[in-house]
């Protein structure tokens, strides 16, 4: 057994009786840490971590932070008209009111009484769900929303703030969203972090679409300079649901994103959409598993990755078609753009096929900036800084361009264009 | 329902170079360790620099374990009930001429089609025939000769060239790269060398056809290709092997080693025993492959044809050093019944404006299970390098699989790569095109499969470009009904 495992087996038995039952029960948290150690942590000589820094799982404090910095709560970005905001800092609820209407839930699990608390899917039945066993066994909260008729506000905006470094411990988000069949719902979810914290977060949400449900889910990802992220996404389809996930990566030291969706009814669709800047040294990961278990159903992935100075942008995309998903389709496109010179690019768009009823294609590219675009501006007495950052605009305009909501899109593009001009004043620098 | 039952008729026909000739072999009992490799060294009557590497490669064979990361499944291998050297028995003095040879020998290469005796000569091809795992005939030598070129079994070169051996020898596939490499070194039995010397490009297409025959051998070929500044080579394996129930290793390893200038073409058409309907048999095809453009503008093209084997374990890879030097691959790989290939490429660019291409055809039917695995990779040195990258595969009936897999790691902001993959089942509208037109279903499948390989066929030497094609057809005969 590594260091690490003894340590998290260790920290485990110490912090125990002080996890609230309600949240996850005690027998389930007992079993992810055992799962866990039996598995052992995620390490990068394997296949599906080997781009991910997993330096800070060696010296990791893995017991949830107690001691809560008050967080600038007040710095928040505005709530977007006619949604509903929750916030949590360092994975535990701290604004935002239950709602309990007939037709939408949104409760914390850690006010229920353990009784009542009903029971979650499992996540250790999925691949690549070490991490989501670690938050199982560590998280201090949980919210869970259950949209099942028309109350529900039009969308949900949920904010995870880190404040804490991650010497005082990790922060475990955790969400569970539930769409009843034919709900519509959009969910904007945010991920900051208080300036100069070096902190360890590790998320885990559960996705369950009920049959013709349509989610759009928009994911910003925008934590603090030095932390470490860490996040797990399940969702699970039925037939004819409908789920849009935009991803936009700019913020943490080191962020790995583990998306496991399963299109388990016929007709489902899965449209992901995901953007990632990583300058300075930071990396940028992210795995995404597609499984086709239903005939017709779709996935379309689009991925645009831009490493400046010292970064690394990585992008796994698995697509598995079962032999019982006749008729689906699926596409992938793949493309990462290199900006400085110990700049990297990982791609795998990958496939697996089971049966001949498909179409299923991918492509995947990784250079510069196109010299003949480049030139075009430069002879219309663009300047080069300039040239260049229209682009790269240019390139990153295929994931921003599906953002519906305007001023959600513009408040992305100022975060882009943002990181992009200090990717550009370091280089110059 | 006719053409249906026809199909399957077709389907049952079964492997038609399975046959045994029955040969006094000399054989080592089963089992691995220092002894045996100790005994292969004598036998072989090897300089102490090889038998030392040997035993290297015995000992770091011991720490490593086999890998499992391939997309395949089969039962363990004991790798202690395998009998590691298997020579057919030789006069005391060995043969003189062909007429020497063991005539049953001969008839084997006949019954294969092996261009070895007049046709030989005929087709212009100069073959060294692997038979288990000895050398036993060689023809063209004189010609060879004459322009320099060394083509002899690897067997002889280490007593007439020991210091190229010494020299070259695991330079591109060290003992230690991985668990099959590192027992291939540790007991290789025999193989092809060829050197063909500065500014020398070889007058023929040269050619081997290995054989694996005695039971429960396993056959670890060693080949090692040098073409030295400005020379210019094209070698052809092609492989087929004689039906049986139980499985057969192969762990084969090939280094190629490009000059300055130099030109290596490296064509294979593997058609070893692939098992029966059921998955029985069959031969394990566990290879290593890799080429080294280590001069400037050098070229190292992979060609393969890949029908056969149980389980396909292969990826012939390019490592690019050298400035403005190219690599290609082009492979097709058909799986039918249970054959599992998992199969591909690595192009790794180091030198400046290197250029690498690779085409991919997977072809997949019945149960079976085929994966393109390709690694591009472009280190921090790889200014202005390129990659092309297309991967396409077909699938036949609702079975069997198709997987893409593959890495692209790029460290240069000056370096491009393009990767395309698409998989699909073969297009109905262009079947019913050939049928509308009174062709036979399977000559239609034969056409379409035939369209969909051409930009890999187009790089064989003709003579393999026909082979091939029949290859393909027969393996996938009655896979679309």
């Amino acid at each position: 057994m590594s260091a690490a495992v003894e340590q998290l087996r260790s920290e485990f038995d110490t912090v125990r009786a002080q996890l609230p039952g309600s949240v996850i029960a005690p027998e389930r948290r007992s079993r992810a840490i055992a799962a866990l150690c039996a598995q052992g942590l995620p390490s990068a000589r394997e296949e599906n971590w080997r781009y991910t820094n997993l330096r800070i799982l060696e010296r990791a404090r893995f017991a949830p932070v107690d001691a809560h910095a008050e967080a600038a709560l007040a710095q928040l970005p505005e709530t977007p008209a006619g949604f509903a905001r929750w916030v949590f800092v360092d994975g535990l609820l701290r604004s935002g009111t239950a709602a309990e209407d007939p037709g939408f839930s949104v409760r914390s699990r850690r006010s229920l009484p353990a009784a009542l608390a009903p029971a979650w899917p499992l996540g250790s039945d999925l691949p690549e769900a070490r991490l989501a066993l670690l938050n199982e066994a560590f998280a201090l909260d949980a919210l869970a929303i259950d949209v099942h008729g028309p109350a529900a506000p039009a969308g949900i905006e949920l904010v995870f703030v880190t404040a804490s470094t991650a010497q005082a411990g990790t922060s475990y988000p955790r969400v569970h969203l539930r769409l009843a069949a034919g709900v519509e719902l959009t969910v904007i979810e945010r991920h900051l972090g208080a300036p100069q914290t070096g902190s360890l977060v590790n998320g885990a949400m559960h996705v369950e679409l009920g049959e013709h449900a349509r989610l759009q889910h928009y994911r910003l990802q925008q934590s603090a300079a030095q932390t470490t992220w860490f996040d797990t996404l399940a969702a699970e389809l039925s037939a004819h649901a409908h789920y849009r996930l935009l991803s936009i990566g700019t913020g943490a030291q080191s962020a790995r994103s583990t998306v496991h969706v399963r299109l388990a009814g016929a007709a489902a669709h899965l449209e992901l959409s995901a953007a990632a800047l990583a300058d300075r040294q930071q990396s940028q990961d992210m795995y995404v598993l597609s499984e086709h278990l239903a005939p017709d159903t779709r996935t379309t992935e689009t991925f645009r990755g831009i490493a400046s100075g010292r970064g690394r942008v990585a992008f796994n995309g698995k697509i598995v078609v079962h032999p019982q998903a006749r008729g689906s389709d699926s596409r992938q496109s793949l493309r990462g753009l290199l900006d400085g010179p110990e700049a990297e690019i990982d791609v795998r768009p990958q496939l697996e096929i089971y049966t001949d009823e498909v179409r299923c294609s991918h492509g995947a590219t990784a250079g510069k900036l196109d010299e003949n675009m480049l030139f075009y501006l430069l002879a219309r007495g663009i300047g080069a800084p300039l040239a260049q950052q229209l682009l790269k605009w240019a390139f990153l305009e295929d994931v921003v361009a599906q953002i519906a909501r305007t001023e959600l899109r513009g408040e992305v593009e100022r975060a882009l264009s943002a990181q992009m001009n200090a990717a550009a004043m370091q280089e110059l620098c | 329902m006719k053409e249906a039952t026809q199909l399957e008729d077709m389907l049952a026909r079964g492997y038609q170079h399975g046959f045994i000739t029955e040969i006094d072999a000399d054989t080592v009992p089963p089992g691995l360790d220092e002894d045996v490799v100790r005994l292969i060294s004598r036998k072989k009557r090897e300089p102490a620099f090889l038998t030392a590497w040997r035993l290297k490669a015995l000992r770091h064979w011991l720490t490593m374990r086999e890998p499992h990361w391939p997309h395949a499944h089969y039962p363990p291998i004991d790798y202690q009930a395998i009998s590691y050297y298997s020579a057919p028995k030789r006069n005391a003095e060995g043969p003189k001429s062909l007429a020497e040879v063991d005539p049953k020998l001969l008839a084997t290469y006949e019954k294969l089609g092996v261009p070895l005796h007049e046709r030989a000569r005929l087709a212009g091809v100069a073959v060294d025939a692997v038979f288990d795992s000895v050398s036993v005939a060689t023809t063209f030598k004189q010609r060879l000769q004459e322009a320099g070129v060394i083509f002899c079994p690897f067997s002889e070169a280490v007593t007439t060239h020991p210091e190229l051996i010494e020299r070259y020898l695991g330079s591109v596939v060290p003992y230690s790269d991985n668990f099959f490499a590192a027992l291939n070194s540790a007991v290789f039995s025999d193989g092809s060398f060829v050197y063909v010397p500065q500014g020398v490009r070889c007058p023929m297409e040269l050619s081997t056809y290995f054989r694996i025959n005695a039971a429960k051998t396993g056959q670890f070929e060693r080949t090692l290709i040098i073409a030295a500044e400005g020379a210019t080579v094209s070698y052809l394996e092609g492989c087929s092997a004689p039906q049986r129930d139980e499985n057969q290793l192969h762990a084969a390893v090939v280094e190629l080693i490009a000059l300055d200038e130099a030109y290596i073409k490296y064509s294979t058409v593997q058609n070893w025993y692939p098992g029966d309907e059921h998955g029985r048999g069959g031969i394990y095809n566990f290879v290593t492959k890799r080429g080294e453009c280590r001069g400037r503008n050098a070229h190292i093209s992979w060609t393969q044809v890949e029908t056969g084997s149980a389980i396909t374990w292969k990826y012939p890879s390019c490592v690019l050093r050298g400035d403005g030097s190219v690599g290609e691959f082009y492979s097709v790989a058909t799986v039918n019944n249970r054959q599992q290939a998992d199969t591909g490429t690595k192009m790794i660019h180091i030198g400046r404006d290197t250029r690498s291409t690779i085409i991919s055809k997977g072809i997949s039917a019945g149960h079976g299970q085929n994966t393109y695995r390709g690694l591009v990779k472009m280190l921090p040195s790889a200014h202005g390098a390129r990659n092309f990258t297309q991967c396409d595969s077909l699938l036949m009936g609702g079975q069997c699989g198709a997987h893409t897999f593959p890495y692209v790691e790029v460290k240069n902001p000056t370096a491009t790569v393009e990767h395309e993959a698409s998989t699909s089942k073969i297009s109905e509208d262009e079947l019913f095109y050939c049928l509308a037109r009174g062709i036979s279903s399977e000559d239609a499948v034969n056409l379409i499969v035939s369209g969909f390989c051409k930009s890999v066929f187009k790089e064989l030497p003709m003579e393999f470009a026909v082979e091939a094609q029949k290859l393909l057809a027969v393996s996938l005969e009655g896979a679309v009904g």
